[in-house]
Parts: C-alpha cells; sequence; structure tokens
C-alpha cells in the first residue's frame, strides 16, 4: 500500500486528532499531513458536512432537511392541550405531507431532467434519493386550519415559535464520521482496559505468590462428580429404592442376588457396630479408673494411720512404701516408655485434651523424682513421708477432712516431732565452739528425700543451723530454695561473698565503721573462717535433722571455700580498696583538691570541683579536653603510622645468603661473593593512593583474596548492604536447620507439574 | 576395659515408623559446625559449575525437517508431544515430539505457509499467501482429497491465531478479520489503518482481545465484543511479533526490529514494562512459557535467547553452528521444551533449561536439586559465581556484532552527551529506556478522561 519513507510525517499523521483512520486511500494519507494544524472539523467539511451547515427555520420548509424534534417536545410539555387542537393539527399535518410527497415526486422528475434542484446537497452522489422528510410549520398550520379552532392553542404555539427562534439559529453539527470512529474506539478501549483490568488482583497475588504450582487451576470437575456419585450410592442402600432401580435399569438376577447380599452385609455390619459402641460407652475410661484407684489409696492410707495410733507395727509396711517409691524413682515408669505412654505417642493420642494433660502429668512427676535423685530438689517430698513445713496456724483453721480429729491428731503428734527437733537444733546450737559462719538469711525449707548419703561419722557432727532451721519451719512460706541459693553463691559471686562475710562480722557485734557500709571496702579476715575438717556422713536411719545439718554444714563448707578463693585471688573480682577509698576523701573533704589524683580519676575530681567554685564552662571544658588528651600526639602518631604503612608495603631487600656460606677460611679461598640480597617488589611510595591525602592511609593491599567471596555492590533487590548481608546471615543446609525448615528454605519457586499441559489461566465464569 | 555407654534402642523412645531407617539425632548447636557460610559458598560454587558441565540445551531435531526453511510452528494446546510445522514451500508437516518422527507431510499451500493455527478439537488451521486459509484434519495422514474445507481471502495471509474457547479465529492480511469456522466469509473487520499487517494473536486469559502488528511499525489492540480495534501504539521500528502473558491478562511481549523485546501493559501503552536486550539482530518471534515466568526469542542473528519476564538480559543463549535464522520459535505445553523453525529447514527441540534432565528423581536427588538451587540463587552475586554462570561460548560472528554494538551505542550515548552538555540546559531531556522506541500512541489517557 502506501509506503512513507518519512517515518514521522506519516506517524504524526496515524495520530492526531483529525485524522488517523486509515479507512481513506492513500490520497488522504497526503492530506493529513496539511490537517495536522487544523483541529477536528477541517476534515469534515468535504464530503458529507455541507449538509449540516444549514440552519433550520420555521419559515424556510424545503431547504430544512435536518429533523428537528424540539418544537415537538415543547408542545407536548403544554399542559392544557385541547383536543380539538390536536385533531386539527393532526389534519394540518396529513395535508403537509401530502403536500411534500408532491414535492419529492418533483424532485425525482427534476433530477431525471438532470435539472438542479435547490435539495442537491441533500442527496449522495452515487445513491438513490431519499424521500425528504419535511418539516411542519405553523405556517402551514394557519393555512389550513379555519378560525373556528381554539384561537388560544394558535396563540400558544406562536408564542412557542418566537422563543424557539433564538435556539433554532444554531443546531448540533454531526461529527465527522472519523471523529466519531474515534470516540468509539476511545469508549472501547476503556471498556477492554476495564474488563482486562480485573485480572489485576489475581496477576499481583501470583507474582508476589511464594511458591507457584501450576498447572494453576485445577479442573474440579471430575472430583464433584465423584462426590455426588458416592452420595447416591448411599441413597440406593435402601432396598426399595434399589429394587425400583434395579427393575428400571434391566440386571440379571445373579446381579440382583449379590447386590442384596452385599446390602443384608452392610446392614449387619452397621448393627455390630451400634451394639460395640454401646458396649464401649458403657466401659469406663482409664482415666476414670485411675482416679478413683487414687482415691481408694489415699482412703487406705488414712486407715492406716490411724491405726499407726495404737502401735508401730506399720514400720514395716511404711518401709516397703518408702522401698516401692524409691523403684518408682529409679525405674523410667514416669518417663513416656511404659506401654501406655508409647500406645499414646503411637496412636496420636497424646493430641487429645485429656490424655495430653495425663502424659504430661506423668512426665512432671518423673521430673520431680529425677531431680530428688540428684538431690537438688527444692521441692517438697512426697506426701507418705511427715512433712516439716507444715505450717502451725494452718492447723487452725483447717476444715473438711483435716478438720477430722484424727487428722488433728495426727497434726499434733507431728508438731510435736517438729518441736523436738528444734530443740535439738537449739541445743546443738548451744553447744557450738564459737565459731559461726552460718547465713543468717538462709533458710532451710526442705529436706533431701532423694538418694542416701553413706558417709562416716555422721553421728559425730554436731554442728547445725539452729536459727535459720527455726526460721524456716516457723516461716515455712518462703519460697526460696536458700540452700540452692547458697550454693550458687558460693560458687558464683562475689557480691555474696560480701555478703556473707558482712553477716559475719554483725554477728560479731564488732562497731562498724562508716566504711562498712560499702560491702568493697570490707576486708576480710582469714582468721575467722573455720577450717570445717568434720566429714558427715548419714545413715539410711539417720534422722532428717542430721540430714539437715549435713546440708548446712556442706553449704557452709562451700561458702568457705568461696571466701578462701577471694582472698587467694582466685575469684574473678579484684578491687584496689585504696584507689575507691581515695575518691570518697575526695568527696568528703572538699579540700583534698591539692592531692595527686593519677589520670582515671582526675574527671571525677575535675567534675566536684567545677560544680562548687562554678567557673566559666568554656574554661572548664577546655582544661579537661587538656588533661584528658594530655601527652596525646594523635597527629605525630598518625604521621607515624603512615610512615611505617608505606614503608612496610614498599618495595624490601631480605638477605637471602646461607649463613655460613661462603666463609671458608685457609689457604687459596677466594674471596667471598657478596650477599645474596633478593628485592621483594612492593608499592611504590608515589604511587600509592593516598600519597597525596594527607589524613588518610589507603590499604593497598586491600584483601584481594576476599575480594573473591563479597558481592562489589549491593544486587538489585536489595537496598542496603545490610538487607544483602541479612539475606546470607543464616545457613540453609540439613545441617544447620530443621528438615521442615530446609524443605520450607528450598522449596522452589515455580513448581511445574511433570507431563502436564500447563493452560493459561482463565476466568472461572467465562464463556 | 570395656567402655560401657549408655545406650538405648530408639524404638524404645521412638513412635513406631513404618520405614526402615530410624532418624540419626544430631546437635544443632550452631558452635559445633563452623564455616557455615564458605561451606555454602563452595557448595553454590560446585552446583555452579556442575550446571555448567551438565548444560547441554540440544535435544534433536524432529525428523529430517523440511526442505524449505520453516517460517511457523503450531503446539497442540491439549497434547504435549503433538506439534505441526509449516515451511517456505508450501508444505506442512505434523510431528511425534516423543519419538522426534514425522507424523505427516503434505503440501497445503501454494507459495509460503505463514501461519498455524490449532482448533478448538484438535484440528489445524493454516494460512498462505495463496489467499487462502484451510482447516485440516490431523487424524488423517494422507491428505491427498485436500482440507476439511477452505476459506477463500481477497489478498495473501499472514498470520492466523484460533480463540481459545470459541470456533473462531482471526487472520491477518492486509486486514484483521474475524472468521467463523463454520462460516465461508469473515464475519468481521477489526483493522485500524491500511498496512499490511504481520501477526495476529489471541490472548488467551482475556479472550476477546487481539493484538496485531502492521507493517506501519503499529500494535493494535482489537477488541471482538466491541468488533473493533480499541488502541494503536506506534513504535520507531516494526515489530515482528507479539505474545501475550498467558497468567498476566493484560502484559504482551513484542518483538522489534531494533533487537529488543518489548513487555507492554495493554493499558498504558505510552510506556514499556521492560526491554529485553541482548539480541544483535532484529528478533524475529517471541513466545511466552506457559507459566508466564520467562520467554523465549528467536532472531535474526541465529541465535534464541531465553529471558526471564523480570530481568532484562537473557539468562540463557543457545546456537548450533549450523541453525540459521530464527523465525519461528514455541514453548511445548509443560513449559519443559523449546522448538525453533529457522532458515534452513530444520526444526530444533531444546531444554528450556539447559542443564536439567527430566527423568525420575528420587526424593533425595531432588532435595539435592533444591537445595543446590536454593544456594545458586542466594550467592549469584558473588563474583565468582556470577562470572561462571553468566560464561557462554558465542559464535565468534555473534561475539564481534555485540561488541561492535556497544560500541556503537556508547558512541551515540558519548555524542548526545556532547550535545546535550553543549545545549541549553533543558532543552535536551533525557530519554526513558523504556519510552525511547515508542512514537505514540492512538488514544491519549487524557483524552479518554475527557
Amino acid at each position: 500500500m502506501h509506503v512513507v519513507d518519512e517515518f514521522g510525517v506519516l506517524v504524526s499523521a496515524e495520530i492526531s486528532p483529525g485524522g488517523g483512520d486509515g479507512e481513506d486511500d492513500s490520497e488522504d494519507d497526503r492530506d493529513e499531513s496539511d490537517d495536522d494544524e487544523t483541529p477536528s472539523f477541517s476534515g469534515v467539511s468535504d464530503s458529507e458536512g455541507s449538509i449540516h451547515h444549514t440552519t433550520a427555520t420555521f419559515s424556510d420548509i424545503e431547504s430544512d432537511s435536518v429533523p428537528s424534534d424540539l418544537e415537538e417536545e415543547e408542545e407536548d410539555d403544554d399542559d392544557d392541550d385541547d383536543d380539538d387542537a390536536i385533531k386539527s393539527l393532526q389534519q394540518a399535518i396529513e395535508k403537509a405531507s401530502q403536500k411534500s410527497e408532491e414535492d419529492v415526486v418533483r424532485i425525482k422528475k427534476r433530477k431525471k431532467l438532470g435539472l438542479p434542484t435547490h435539495f442537491a446537497p441533500i442527496v449522495d452522489d452515487g445513491e438513490d434519493i431519499v424521500p425528504v422528510k419535511k418539516k411542519v410549520t405553523l405556517d402551514d398550520i394557519r393555512a389550513h386550519t379555519s378560525s373556528s379552532f381554539g384561537t388560544r392553542s394558535l396563540a400558544r404555539l406562536d408564542e412557542l415559535e418566537k422563543r424557539s427562534k433564538g435556539k433554532s439559529e444554531v443546531v448540533k453539527s454531526r461529527l465527522g464520521r472519523r471523529l466519531e470512529v474515534r470516540v468509539d474506539r476511545a469508549a472501547a478501549y476503556e471498556i477492554a482496559k476495564e474488563e482486562v483490568g480485573k485480572w489485576e488482583d489475581t496477576v499481583k497475588r501470583n507474582r508476589e505468590a511464594e511458591h507457584l504450582e501450576f498447572p494453576l487451576q485445577r479442573s474440579g470437575g471430575a472430583a464433584t462428580a465423584d462426590i455426588t456419585g458416592a452420595l447416591d450410592l448411599g441413597d440406593e442402600l435402601d432396598s426399595e429404592k434399589l429394587v425400583h432401580g434395579l427393575e428400571g435399569r434391566e440386571f440379571s438376577l445373579a446381579e440382583v442376588i449379590a447386590r442384596r447380599n452385599e446390602l443384608r452385609r452392610m446392614r449387619e455390619l452397621m448393627f455390630r457396630e451400634e451394639m460395640k459402641a454401646k458396649r464401649v460407652k458403657k466401659i469406663k475410661s482409664k482415666t476414670y479408673r485411675k482416679i478413683h484407684k487414687r482415691e481408694r489409696e489415699r482412703a487406705q492410707e488414712i486407715a492406716a494411720q490411724l491405726e499407726g495410733e495404737s502401735g508401730d507395727e506399720d514400720h514395716e509396711d511404711s518401709y516397703g512404701r518408702l522401698v516401692k517409691h524409691a523403684r518408682e524413682r529409679m525405674e523410667l515408669r514416669h518417663k513416656n516408655t511404659s506401654n501406655w505412654a508409647r500406645d499414646v505417642k503411637r496412636m496420636n493420642l497424646h493430641k487429645s485434651k485429656g490424655t495430653r494433660d495425663e502424659l504430661e502429668e506423668m512426665l512432671r512427676r518423673g521430673e520431680d523424682l529425677t531431680r530428688k535423685i540428684e538431690g537438688d530438689d527444692d521441692d517438697i517430698s512426697g506426701d507418705d513421708l511427715p512433712n516439716i513445713n507444715d505450717d502451725e496456724e494452718a492447723t487452725e483453721e483447717a476444715s473438711g477432712i483435716m478438720a477430722m480429729k484424727f487428722m488433728r491428731e495426727a497434726e499434733e503428734r507431728l508438731r510435736k516431732q517438729n518441736k523436738e527437733s528444734i530443740d535439738e537444733l537449739r541445743r546443738m546450737e548451744d553447744g557450738r565452739d564459737g565459731e559461726t559462719e552460718e547465713d543468717t538469711d538462709s533458710a532451710v525449707k526442705i529436706i533431701n528425700e532423694g538418694r542416701r548419703r553413706y558417709a562416716p561419722g555422721a553421728q559425730e557432727s554436731k554442728y547445725a543451723a539452729q536459727e535459720s532451721v527455726e526460721q524456716s519451719i516457723e516461716a515455712d512460706d518462703a519460697p526460696v530454695g536458700l540452700e540452692r541459693k547458697m550454693a550458687s553463691i558460693a560458687v558464683k559471686d562475689a557480691d555474696s561473698v560480701s555478703t556473707i562475710s558482712k553477716t559475719q562480722t554483725s554477728k560479731k557485734g564488732e562497731p562498724k565503721s562508716s566504711k562498712a557500709s560499702n560491702p568493697w571496702i570490707q576486708d576480710v579476715d582469714p582468721g575467722s573462717v573455720a577450717k570445717g575438717a568434720s566429714v558427715l556422713s548419714l545413715s539410711k536411719d539417720s534422722t532428717r535433722f542430721a540430714k539437715t545439718e549435713a546440708r548446712l554444714k556442706r553449704s557452709r563448707r562451700k561458702a568457705k571455700k568461696a571466701v578462701q578463693a577471694v582472698e587467694d585471688g582466685e575469684a574473678e573480682v579484684r578491687i584496689d580498696v585504696n584507689q575507691i577509698l581515695q575518691i570518697r576523701d575526695v568527696h568528703g573533704d572538699p579540700d583534698a583538691e591539692a592531692n595527686p589524683v593519677n589520670g582515671e580519676d582526675s574527671h571525677v575530681m575535675m567534675v566536684h570541683k567545677g560544680g562548687r567554685r562554678a567557673k566559666p564552662a568554656e574554661f572548664q571544658q577546655r582544661e579537661l579536653v587538656k588533661r584528658a588528651f594530655a601527652g596525646d600526639d594523635v597527629a605525630r602518631e598518625f604521621q607515624e603510622e603512615k610512615q611505617k604503612t608505606v614503608e612496610d608495603e614498599g618495595d624490601k631487600e631480605v638477605d637471602v645468603t646461607l649463613p655460613g656460606w661462603g666463609s671458608w677460611t685457609g689457604k687459596g679461598v677466594r674471596k667471598p661473593q657478596k650477599k645474596f640480597i633478593q628485592k621483594i617488589e612492593g608499592i611504590n611510595p608515589k604511587n600509592r593512593q593516598d600519597s597525596k591525602l594527607k589524613n588518610v592511609i589507603i590499604n593497598e593491599k586491600a584483601a584481594k583474596k576476599s575480594a573473591k567471596y563479597t558481592a562489589g555492590a549491593v544486587p538489585f533487590p536489595y537496598e542496603t548492604r545490610e538487607q544483602y548481608e541479612h539475606s546470607l546471615r543464616m545457613p540453609i543446609g540439613k545441617l544447620w536447620s530443621t528438615q521442615a525448615t530446609v524443605q520450607r528454605l528450598t522449596k522452589p519457586k515455580v513448581i511445574v507439574k511433570p507431563g502436564v499441559v500447563v493452560e493459561p489461566l482463565s476466568a472461572p465464569f467465562a464463556t | 576395659m570395656k567402655v560401657k555407654t549408655l545406650s538405648r534402642s530408639s524404638d524404645v523412645y521412638l513412635p513406631a515408623r513404618n520405614c526402615e531407617v530410624s532418624r540419626l539425632p544430631r546437635n544443632l548447636d550452631p558452635d559445633l559446625h563452623p564455616f557455615e557460610r564458605a561451606r555454602e559458598y563452595t557448595r553454590a560454587l560446585n552446583a555452579t559449575k556442575l550446571e555448567r558441565v551438565f548444560a547441554a540445551p540440544f535435544v534433536g531435531q524432529l525428523g529430517n525437517g523440511h526442505i524449505d526453511g520453516v517460517y511457523c510452528i503450531a503446539r497442540h494446546t491439549r497434547r504435549l508431544n503433538s506439534a505441526a510445522s509449516g515451511s517456505g514451500d508450501g508444505v506442512i508437516k505434523y510431528w511425534d515430539l516423543s519419538s522426534k518422527e514425522e507424523v505427516a507431510s503434505f503440501t497445503a499451500h501454494r507459495g509460503i505457509v505463514k501461519g498455524l493455527a490449532v482448533t478448538l478439537d484438535g484440528n489445524l488451521l493454516s494460512c498462505g499467501m495463496d489467499n487462502t486459509v484451510k482447516l485440516w484434519d490431523v487424524m488423517e495422514t494422507d491428505h491427498s482429497g485436500g482440507p476439511s474445507k477452505t476459506f477463500l481471502g481477497s489478498s495473501g495471509f499472514t498470520g492466523i491465531d484460533h480463540h481459545r474457547s470459541n470456533p473462531i479465529f482471526v487472520t491477518s492480511s492486509n486486514a484483521v478479520q474475524l472468521w467463523d469456522e463454520n462460516r465461508s466469509k469473515p464475519t468481521a473487520d477489526l483493522s485500524w489503518g491500511a498496512d499490511n499487517v504481520n501477526t495476529v494473536r489471541f490472548n488467551q486469559t482475556e479472550q476477546s482481545i487481539i493484538a496485531s502488528t502492521g507493517s506501519d511499525r503499529s500494535i493494535v489492540i482489537h477488541d471482538i465484543r466491541s468488533k473493533a480495534p480499541v488502541q494503536k501504539l506506534v513504535t520507531l521500528m516494526r515489530t515482528n511479533a507479539v505474545c501475550w502473558n498467558p497468567i498476566e491478562a493484560f502484559n504482551f511481549a513484542a518483538a522489534n526490529e531494533d533487537h529488543n523485546v518489548y513487555l507492554y501493559d495493554m493499558r498504558h501503552l505510552t510506556r514499556s514494562l521492560n526491554v529485553y536486550k541482548d539480541h544483535v539482530s532484529a528478533v524475529m518471534d517471541v513466545d511466552f512459557s506457559p507459566t508466564g515466568q520467562e520467554l523465549v526469542t528467536g532472531s535474526y542473528d541465529k541465535t534464541l535467547r531465553i529471558y526471564r519476564v523480570n530481568e532484562g538480559h537473557s539468562r540463557d543463549i543457545y546456537h548450533t553452528k549450523r541453525m540459521q535464522r530464527i523465525f519461528c520459535v514455541r514453548f511445548t505445553m509443560d513449559a519443559r521444551y523449546i522448538m525453533s523453525g529457522s532458515d534452513e529447514g530444520n526444526i530444533r527441540v531444546w531444554r528450556a533449561e539447559a542443564a536439567a534432565r527430566s527423568n525420575v528423581k528420587s526424593a533425595r536427588e531432588r532435595s539435592k536439586l533444591e537445595y543446590e538451587a536454593t544456594l545458586k540463587e542466594r550467592y549469584k552475586n558473588m563474583p565468582e559465581i556470577r562470572r561462571i554462570s553468566r560464561h557462554r561460548h558465542l559464535p565468534k560472528p555473534i561475539k564481534t556484532a555485540s561488541e561492535t554494538k556497544r560500541i556503537e551505542l556508547a558512541s551515540i550515548k558519548r555524542k548526545e552527551e556532547n550535545m546535550r552538555r553543549r545545549s541549553k540546559k533543558g532543552t535536551m531531556p533525557y530519554a526513558k529506556e523504556r519510552e525511547k522506541q515508542i512514537i505514540g500512541v492512538a488514544i491519549t489517557e487524557v483524552e479518554n478522561k475527557v
């Protein structure tokens, strides 16, 4: 077709607002280059536009081609339309139309004769003559109406005519065809855009999706069909329905029988299942049984205690119980290794709440026992042993079973026992030989019932922490296991050591200086620490006081050791007591400013001084800086460092002469050769990047090897170095994380099911 | 002395499993596994090297190819192993991709076969420069009786495409025409402008939209609902092919004569979304992967390149010694293979992933591959890994051509920069790379708003 060399010209023609429609032939293209400047309507006037430039008036009937419905509309608006008026109008219109038809015929005739008509512009060149729709004017109506017609309506029409005269001067011109098409296209484009824009969300979701599994859409038809098929089968279980269905389907007799048998079997199975369910419902659960068993046992225990009042014959029985408990502890019964626990795990029963709770309970119990075995139990021991921590007040408010007589008696007995033991401890306390390192704060709350410790001479030990035990007995609601605390104290920090020593001194009752408030300043007297050399031994049947005592002893020993460690400088904290004292002096005595102070303390001094004398701030600051950096010649140091770097990285000469080589003596020995000196080429100081930068040292050997392992710049999706670093931080591999994590991290972004046609997306309800 | 260690069978404390191997417990403490980054880097490096070692993109060619050049390929939309090709001497061949054998061969047109399309029931529509569109039954191997239907046009057809779900198709000649399979005359004329239309392509997702490219360097969007063209874009150079993204309804790629492929959003044609560079000659054809994540281009420079949709440069380039100018490329419907038809008459099948193999893999192997892929992705910006993964041996002409092109572009840029420096400030604004090629659109947004 039309090939244009100057692309620009053609293109501008194509997209210019007036032209651009390629319907027309090449001639059009040529014209349009001119049309560019003249917008819109210039193109209209050539072929068809001239019609529309004529204006319609009521007086000029025949030249008016544009059917204007303006008048008619206005007539409709009229409220008081008389019927007779309308009739007259209709008549008038009929007559007018007759006249117009005559006109058409006349025009046709003229055309045939080749004569020019004044309708010519209306008619298209190649086409047949279209009958021209003529307009009726008021004059026509007037001509045909007699005076008998309502003059009122005519007057009104006159009025209308006058009013509409101004309006009818300008008639809307039809847009050019091209422009029309253009507007249509714009509208269609808008619609298309809107339609296609409905995919926006889907596209966005797919783009943001972590994984895309193709084919994206599954055909759900087959699956639903299967499901409905299954449902149908369920309906057909009804035998009557089945029979009816079978009649319709014409099955063979054998098939019918087989089917009936099958149904019968199904029904039988269902019935059995139902019966089984009933029976199972009656059976109480394991939990139920366990709870009842526990209750039963507890009742038995109480009964036994009642009996025990009379005599000691149940001694053996209690021993048996102890053994039982010990065995329980040693066994893995409360681990999840029992058959039941394993079953629970295997059957995934631990997902149900009840079973899980039970399992947890069991494990907790197991843990308690293990802790006991290890001997660091904080908690109260088993229920079967008399508890030292029983509260005295608690008995007064007791109610329920505790208010019963036998219980109260049992409690009384217990209290008596406690009292006895306390007394004994107190006696022991009195009989000690003056050396106490007892921690007054410490309270032993529990008595170890776990592993027994066998050691000689348990009975001989005389040391006991009477006060502490008493405290603990009287106020047993102290929740902290102080014994453990003590142990940790002794091993770890010097802070606690100091507290220990503090309490020591307070016990001694010495007068305290003001310095003593600072624990650091306290001097520790090694002499005061007793060297307890006693070895505790406990037997199975040793009393719990003995045990308590032994424990206290142990803890004491530990504390002592720690103190010793502090003294020997083994502990990590070392304090220069004098220095701190000096500061204190300064604070206490303002005159001490003359005292020579070393650099570290100077700023403290200065602040203090400044505060007092209220010197100008800037002077202070300058002074401060001066003092702070006294002796710091940073610039010189930097220059030296740079010099050194330059030398280090510059050329070097290395003497590679073998030692002893050429140092022969004797007759005929030639003159020794010169030294072998190897020159290792470095970086020429002049070529250094920082040769002209005074205050910079640029590392010329900047890790060339590591460059291989670093990205040159921050790669695209990341915005900062930190982000990129972060993305590399955690390793992915199986060695570093769990299977599930690895699988999650390595799952590819796009997964295509192999051997399947990947269809393009389609709208869910598209036709 | 025998040391007794505390040991228990894992059967005691682990739940019963149906597989034999019980899990070996291992310590996840990171302190026990030092140098994890270094180790993973090394793994990534090795994986990258292995990928290059195993890269064998060429699968094979189909049968003995055609006698004349191959100018169009159609893949079956519902069967994976079927394809058809049309050549310059008017011959159409059916191919069985699994055996790489020819199924049928017949002369369909006088002169070149310009386009092939698959109908809803799997039959083949072909169009040629002999003013005909012919419908062929693919189940028949003997086509001596002629086509099952012939549609006559007024001029030679240059392209054809079938609607995805209705029995209608669209052809391009000197007009864009919409046809019904059951009628002999076109049902609508959708053309815009007077020039020849080169190709036409249906949108597979938003199915009523068509894109066509014309010799007047235009891309026109048509809508068969309104049976009219709706938008026209004119670019600096001619567009040879278009392809719609199968999962993004409004995006399409256009292969241009200016060595680039452009990605457009049909709603905003005043700028392209992406420019795919690297070819050193006109791009003749472009096709999206069915997953919509990649696109393949065939070029007049005798190479085939694969691009990721959101990247600007190709991730791979395929070429052989004997392959001539490529005129058509197509992904297979499972997104694993690429077919290319070239001037010397061969149809070649390539792997979309050069190092991938399609055999059935054990879970272990698969997980290893996935792990390696993740590592490669993570460390792809390390210089060594990037170098190795990007390294390709190119034919000398392409190498030199790309070098020349680079120099030329640099010189143009330099010249522009000089001009800009010496002209009044603001008179020479920088041209945006994504808008450079666009001369204008017919319906501007401003106009549309009013």
